[in-house]
């Protein structure tokens, strides 16, 4: 009798979550619904805690400091581990069952798969994946990211290579290092370009797959160009694996990481091979001493002491805090839907965020929120910075590309 | 309901549906799929279409891992194939979109048998380890064949359409998905219950008896690989429908290996095999994303504990599955039928 009962409850409980008869959300009316689909158990899942980590603790922080102007912000979490089939399922449950007014989407592949989706449903979108197309509104009017392109981080770096060469007699030389899908190729086609004409030496690309286990076959052939500079397109995981092998062959070139390398975990993962190299990012180390680091540190000391603050955490925060500034433009205007949003975020003008990201602006004809990044090199396992804010020009020449 | 089930003659012996009540409970299920468009939301309408692409999916793979006993680890690539096949004829080269469908099937099959040639001299755990050797041979051509394929940037796929139908619509879609997951568990089923079903049975029992009693072992191998990628090949055309822009992304071995999962769970080598498996996986999906979805809005700040939810179960479910019920969820429906049937007299 008793295992009938405990057969039954069990039954009952089962036929309860399938039918959705458990209530999850009692005040609805009061709340604002951010939708997020992001990896958590994937490859790129180490990244996906902490972006996640900061996201919530952003949302957090916004409840607690008075809300959407009073109003809850809600983020609805949905892990695609980094599956096609299973990102667009994830969109289908947040924008048809869940009515999210916006969403963030971490993988490349869910997020060109979505594109043209996205488009014809009309919901805003922070992508993780900074692929310079999405910046184009008269193609993706929905899509906004909080960062300069792939592409332009890459020239960036180029741009800061060409400027601190000090050797006349000759051009600076690199290589780029990526692995073969859309994310690691998105930055050829211009940072070619863009070297040419700034004077930079490009060398052999050498490819280097997920999951990488060894790139000393790729490295030793880079090594017969013997470039300067090499720029690893990559994940931290899989970046530590390149730049150790690099420290074992004993090269000289000097690495630069693009911002999905550089993060705190390359330090840890390479066993110190990481010190000396270099990095551009946009966004502000965890920790570092600009005035809208303060209430960061202090949610992460609070909610999650012991743990490691990170790079990707404080990344987590800029894009839930532009978020929360977007859902209170819209709220203001009375026009809280995506079409609202994305016109409040259209009308960010140099939005600063106390330093943790350069200033954004958004227009209806450019979302390139910024052409701004700082280069950071590792010393003493700490990002120490070695340049100013790099600018590149607001310029049409590479854009939507 | 009779009282008990007599056959006269081998006729009787193998249809399909031998009583009024299984009949007629059939047509109950399959009204209640005619009509489910109307009944679910949005979002479960999507979830349904889902289902039955896998259902074809794995009704191919339970063909030919199930019933002729050769595990195959790159079944998601040959979607994949078929995908992109049904796509490029339909959007680039401009065939309507029934032949692009089959054509996709049949392009699929043949790169099968392409893949299904080792079949002959390798078995088991190495036949596996060459049918992972298509899963990342296929990727890659994906993505290196940039002119054919858009490469590494994937593809947007031309919606098909058939007379007033445009599958861009989920609901059109969906009648699409359920009437042809409805002609491929049909064909399958006649498959093995023929000549060459008996075939492939005896090769995947005992290869060495099989061919001594005369059964050609490399055509019903080939035929099996065919026909199995001849069903990846429509199930993946009507992935490329439903995603409606395709990536060598969207076909990894990491799918490959959930169909193979599908078809464990609901029974290799039954026919029901494929869609318990099928329904059971979703379901299960189902419940742990809301159960998720509820402790993450509980528990904000465990957020990462709860994700690995779905991968432990699932693993869990395999696992327990493997140990406790290796016929699958078929083979348990089975006793219970059996239970039912002859209660209170079951001696």
């Amino acid at each position: 009798m008793q295992r009938r009962i405990i057969v039954f409850a069990i039954w009952a409980v089962v036929l309860a979550f399938t039918c959705g008869l458990i209530p999850s959300r009692v005040n609805a009316a009061e709340e604002i619904k951010w939708g997020v689909l992001i990896d958590l158990s994937g490859p790129t899942s180490d990244w996906g805690k902490n972006q996640i980590k900061g996201q919530l603790d952003a949302a957090r922080w916004i409840n607690e400091h008075g809300g959407i102007n009073g109003k809850e912000l809600k983020l609805i979490v949905i892990d695609d581990g980094y599956k096609v089939p299973r990102g667009v399922a994830g969109y289908n449950r947040l924008v048809d069952s869940e009515k999210v007014l916006g969403l963030y989407i971490q993988s490349t592949g869910t997020t060109m798969t979505l594109a043209k989706k996205i488009v014809s449903d009309g919901v805003a979108t922070i992508a993780a994946s900074f692929i310079g197309v999405f910046q184009d509104p008269a193609q993706y009017p929905f899509s906004f990211y909080m960062s300069p392109s792939y592409n332009d981080m890459a020239r960036i770096a180029l741009k800061w290579v060409r400027t601190t060469w000090q050797d006349s007699s000759r051009n600076p030389k690199i290589c780029y290092l990526y692995p073969d899908n859309t994310y690691g190729r998105a930055i050829l086609e211009t940072s070619n370009d863009y070297a040419k004409k700034i004077g930079v030496e490009v060398g052999p690309d050498q490819v280097i797959n997920w999951p990488t286990k060894d790139a000393t076959v790729q490295l030793t052939n880079m090594s017969r160009y013997n470039p300067d500079y090499a720029y690893i397109t990559s994940t931290a995981m899989n970046g530590a694996v390149i730049l150790k092998n690099a420290k074992a062959l004993g090269l000289s070139t000097k690495f630069i990481s693009n911002i999905r390398n550089f993060e705190e975990s390359l330090i840890t993962l390479s066993g110190g091979a990481a010190e000396g190299t270099y990095g551009v990012h946009p966004i502000a180390p965890y920790g570092a001493p600009v005035p809208g680091m303060k209430k960061v540190v202090e949610s992460h000391e609070k909610w999650h002491a012991g743990e490691e603050g990170t790079n990707v955490y404080v990344e987590g925060w800029v894009n839930i805090l532009c978020v929360g500034e977007a859902l209170k433009m819209a709220d203001k205007a009375g026009n809280l839907t995506p079409a609202g949003i994305r016109d409040a975020f259209e009308q960010f003008r140099d939005f600063e965020t106390g330093g943790l990201a350069p200033p954004l602006t958004f227009t209806n004809k450019d979302h390139r929120g910024s052409l701004t990044a700082k280069i950071y090199e590792i010393k003493g396992g700490k990002m120490v910075d070695v340049s100013g804010w790099i600018e590149l020009p607001r310029d049409m020449e590479y854009f939507g590309k | 309901m009779p009282a008990g089930l007599f056959h006269e003659s081998y006729r009787s012996d193998e249809r399909i549906f031998q009583t009024w009540f299984v009949r007629s409970w059939l047509i109950v299920f399959l009204l209640g799929c005619a009509v489910a468009p109307w009944l679910v939301s949005k979002y479960m309408l999507s979830i349904l279409i889902e289902a039955g692409i896998a259902i074809i999916a794995c009704h191919g793979l339970n063909l030919l891992t199930g019933f002729t006993g050769q595990i195959s680890l790159g079944h998601a690539a040959f979607m994949g194939v078929g995908a992109y096949a049904c796509s490029i004829l339909n959007g680039q080269a401009g065939v309507p979109f029934v032949p692009a469908l089959l054509g996709a099937g049949a392009v699929t099959a043949l790169v099968g048998m392409v893949f299904g040639i080792p079949s002959l001299r390798l078995r088991g755990l190495y036949l596996a380890m060459a049918t992972i050797a298509a899963q990342f041979i296929i990727e890659f051509t994906i993505r290196r064949w940039d002119r054919l394929t858009g490469g590494v940037e994937g593809m947007y796929v031309e919606p098909g359409k058939l007379g007033p139908f445009y599958f861009n619509d989920h609901i059109h879609l969906y009648y699409l998905t359920f009437i042809l997951a409805l002609a491929v568990t049909m064909a399958t089923k006649n498959i093995v219950r023929a000549r060459s079903g008996r075939a492939l049975v005896a090769i995947r029992d005992r290869y060495l008896a099989a061919e001594v009693i005369g059964v050609n072992l490399f055509k019903y191998r080939l035929l099996s690989f065919a026909v199995s990628s001849f069903f990846a090949g429509l199930a993946g055309a009507l992935l490329a429908q439903y995603l409606e822009v395709i990536t060598h992304e969207s076909f990894t071995i990491l799918q490959s290996i959930d169909y193979l999962a599908m078809c464990i769970i609901g029974g290799l080598g039954h026919i029901l095999g494929g869609i318990f498996g099928v329904a059971f996986w979703f379901i299960l999906e189902r419940i742990l994303e809301v159960l998720t979805t509820m402790l993450n809005s509980a528990f904000p700040n465990q957020v990462t504990w709860f994700v690995s939810l779905r991968e432990i179960v699932f693993g869990l479910v395999i696992i327990l599955f493997l140990i406790f019920e290796p016929d699958g969820l078929a083979a348990r429906w089975r006793t219970i039928r059996a239970y039912w049937k002859l209660w209170p007299f079951s001696y």
